[in-house]
């Protein structure tokens, strides 16, 4: 028999060895902003809005090194619309820019796009080289263990041979999202959960843990009031430390936590799903320092 | 403190020069690893993927233990039911445990999408019992990708326990009604024996009705767990959308499924899931877990060769199905005091055209061992991965000492 590309030693083997020290003088450093799931076409506006990018930029030594993502989150994380378009995307700034120190910040889902690069470097032959550019991941509520929401979607949606599905197909971004899809993945696929060997880079969640929506409190509406209040409202669905989308447990069961939301954010304030994408509460310029660090 | 990466690249040939020990065997296989008995030839899905051999590794702290994780313990405090018109217009009846329910419905292709006012909801005493009311564009707003015409009603704090009635006049169709209790001491726990399984291969789930006195305790630990007599059935789900009922037979302590999965297990990637419908007296609950199935297109061959010196592993395989295999490990080395640790992950994955024999080569090399870690070694959590079908094939706990 045949291997395509030759016999097993023609392979790039690639090791990482990790060692003290500090961001170096010569290092090119850039960010990437990945977004949560939804097919995305112009992220900086519909999904984070450019006021948090243009915040966060600005920490870079040159703030034209970003790039913002956009890709096909609705389908399976390790599918070529999806892990694969991150990739390429990343790949092409990475070059293009000459970019020597990556960090990562995702939304929601995006984690979990970024946490199977991490997990699969031998997936595509470009993985590897991001995964050695990476110098950190921002996750900002990272969906880890997936969410109850997912499955009250799902709930109910068999398939009759004369119907199809009965609520009409969701996308697998949703399905892999459930509870119990997400622990087997975790356990199988991805790396950084408990009990499980760590990512090769560092994966830190930013924590949301609240929802606030009342009417006369202008912090209900930074990002926007309707999300607010839809939010406050599933919270219902989940356990009472949650953003309204994801429970605390979700957004801290991959990596470390780097903060959770009231530790510092201006005014001690939650930040809900919605806000964590958001330039509120100061969270822009909190991650804008980091980016020095 | 910051970290410096420094980033070690060589080209696996190098590795290759290093003489490897002779053949051993992989340590015998637990009771909870997977290994495939034969291999079987299986069509290229549509999208081939990579060609290129890859290998990658990293360095793991040693004082950071693994654990492989149990089968997630699925706990329900929700049911749904698929009603129709008829029903709904004379109202349902949905028993409640608990105050503050959560009703969610959502009407299936081609049923009529009613607006959130058209829907009642009346406690056991008759009044409404409708405290909150979203619709579908307040849940869509949240990132819940909900479908046209859902609502999701709140009943309230002071809600009585008890059947509800859940109603609508203008009802056209069918919908799919789903009740959340989070404030109720009654939970429907469901788990599974493993988390992956081959085609034609068995999974045990039990599922036990339970008084665990609610979430709020359990977070607590004040909870003391009563299993309550109840009875139900269950579905296996396919990816693709086919399923299959699957009896729930009383046993011992609560409820169990012996699940047999199909030799056609199909094309479409994703889980497959075991959905358990249970109720007693005036209660319903219901629960899903999800594990990975794989048909046995490659497997170890069950010899190894391991350099103690150049800390590669060698392993030879069958190949049965066309594809990109994936093995991975992790390298446990002897610490200073004797004891075996985590020191490094290896993946390496290649392609291969045909069936036949091949192999492949773990390399942990280029990661530094941590000062005082040195051999015996031992390959531990060894898995190998159908990338093609993202199917994992093969998975032993402890595989090789060398």
């Amino acid at each position: 028999m045949r291997s395509n590309a030759g016999r097993m030693g023609v392979g790039l083997a690639v090791g990482l060895m990790l060692a003290c020290g500090g961001a170096q003088a010569a290092d090119v450093v850039g960010v990437a902003f990945v977004h949560g799931t939804g097919a995305q076409t112009d992220a900086r506006a519909d999904y984070w809005q450019p006021g948090i990018i243009d915040t966060v930029r600005l920490g870079l030594p040159n703030s034209a090194n970003y790039t913002v993502i956009n890709c096909d989150f609705t389908q399976y994380m390790w599918k070529p619309e999806a892990a694969g378009c991150l990739a390429g995307q990343l790949t092409t700034f990475i070059n293009g820019k000459g970019i020597t120190r990556l960090v990562v910040i995702t939304h929601s889902n995006g984690g979990n796009v970024v946490r199977w690069i991490l997990s699969n470097p031998t997936y595509d032959s470009r993985y590897p080289k991001i995964i050695q550019t990476v110098s950190k991941v921002t996750a900002l509520a990272p969906s880890s263990a997936g969410t109850p929401l997912a499955d009250a979607v799902l709930n109910g949606n068999t398939f009759e041979t004369s119907v199809g599905w009965l609520l009409g197909y969701t996308n697998d971004a949703v399905r892999q999202q459930q509870v119990g899809h997400m622990a087997t993945y975790n356990a199988q696929n991805l790396y950084g959960t408990a009990g499980r060997p760590a990512l090769p880079r560092p994966f830190r969640a930013v924590v949301g843990s609240d929802v606030e929506s009342a009417v006369w409190d202008s912090n209900s509406y930074c990002g926007g009031y309707a999300q607010n209040v839809g939010l406050e409202f599933t919270q219902n669905w989940l356990n009472s430390c949650s953003d309204g989308f994801l429970e605390c447990s979700s957004q801290k069961a991959a990596g470390t936590t780097w903060f959770t939301d009231k530790q510092r954010t201006n005014g001690a304030e939650p930040l809900s799903h919605n806000q964590s994408r958001r330039e509120c509460f100061g969270l822009g310029t909190i991650l804008r320092n980091d980016l020095a660090l | 403190m910051t970290a410096r990466l420094t980033i070690v690249v060589a080209v696996a040939a190098a590795v290759l020069a290093a003489p490897l020990q002779a053949a051993q065997p992989l340590l015998p296989a637990r009771s909870s690893d997977q290994v495939a008995p034969r291999v079987e030839r299986a069509a290229l899905p549509d999208e081939a993927g990579e060609r290129a051999p890859l290998s990658f590794a990293w360095a793991l702290d040693p004082t950071q233990p693994l654990t492989a994780p149990a089968p997630q313990a699925a706990l329900s405090r929700s049911y749904w039911e698929t009603v129709d018109a008829a029903a709904l217009q004379r109202g349902v009846a949905l028993p409640l445990t608990a105050p503050d329910a959560v009703i969610q419905v959502s009407p299936v292709q081609g049923a009529r999408v009613l607006r959130p006012e058209q829907w009642e909801v009346r406690d056991p005493t008759g009044a409404l019992a409708v405290d909150r009311i979203v619709d579908a564009g307040q849940l869509r707003a949240t990132g819940m990708p909900a479908g046209t015409g859902t609502a999701m009603v709140r009943t309230g704090g002071s809600a009585a326990v008890g059947t509800y009635r859940l109603q609508s006049t203008q009802a056209q169709g069918r919908y799919v009604v789903q009740v959340l209790e989070p404030n109720s001491a009654i939970a429907l726990r469901l788990q599974a024996d493993r988390q992956q399984v081959l085609a034609g291969g068995r999974v045990v789930v039990s599922a036990r009705l339970q008084d665990d006195g609610g979430s709020t305790a359990l977070a607590a630990g004040r909870s003391t767990t009563r299993a309550l007599p109840a009875a139900g059935e269950a579905l296996l789900v396919a990816p693709d959308g086919r399923s299959w009922p699957v009896p729930l037979v009383a046993g011992r302590d609560g409820l169990q499924a012996q699940v047999t999965i199909p030799q056609d297990v199909g094309t479409v990637q994703g889980l497959w899931e075991l959905q358990a419908f249970v109720g007693a007296r005036g209660v319903q609950r219901d629960a899903k877990v999800a594990f990975a199935v794989a048909q046995p297109t490659a497997r170890f061959s069950g010899q190894a060769e391991a350099d103690p010196t150049a800390r590669a592993v060698r392993l030879p395989l069958q190949i049965g199905a066309p594809g990109r295999y994936e093995a991975r490990g992790t390298l446990y080395a002897t610490g200073p005091d004797g004891q075996l640790r985590p020191v490094a992950q290896a993946h390496s994955a290649a392609w291969f055209d045909a069936p036949g024999t091949a192999e492949l080569r773990l390399p942990f090399a280029s990661v530094a061992l941590p000062r005082g870690y040195a051999a015996p070694f031992e390959l531990r959590d060894l898995q190998l991965q159908d990338q093609s079908r993202m199917a994992p094939i093969e998975s032993r706990a402890r595989a090789l000492t060398f």
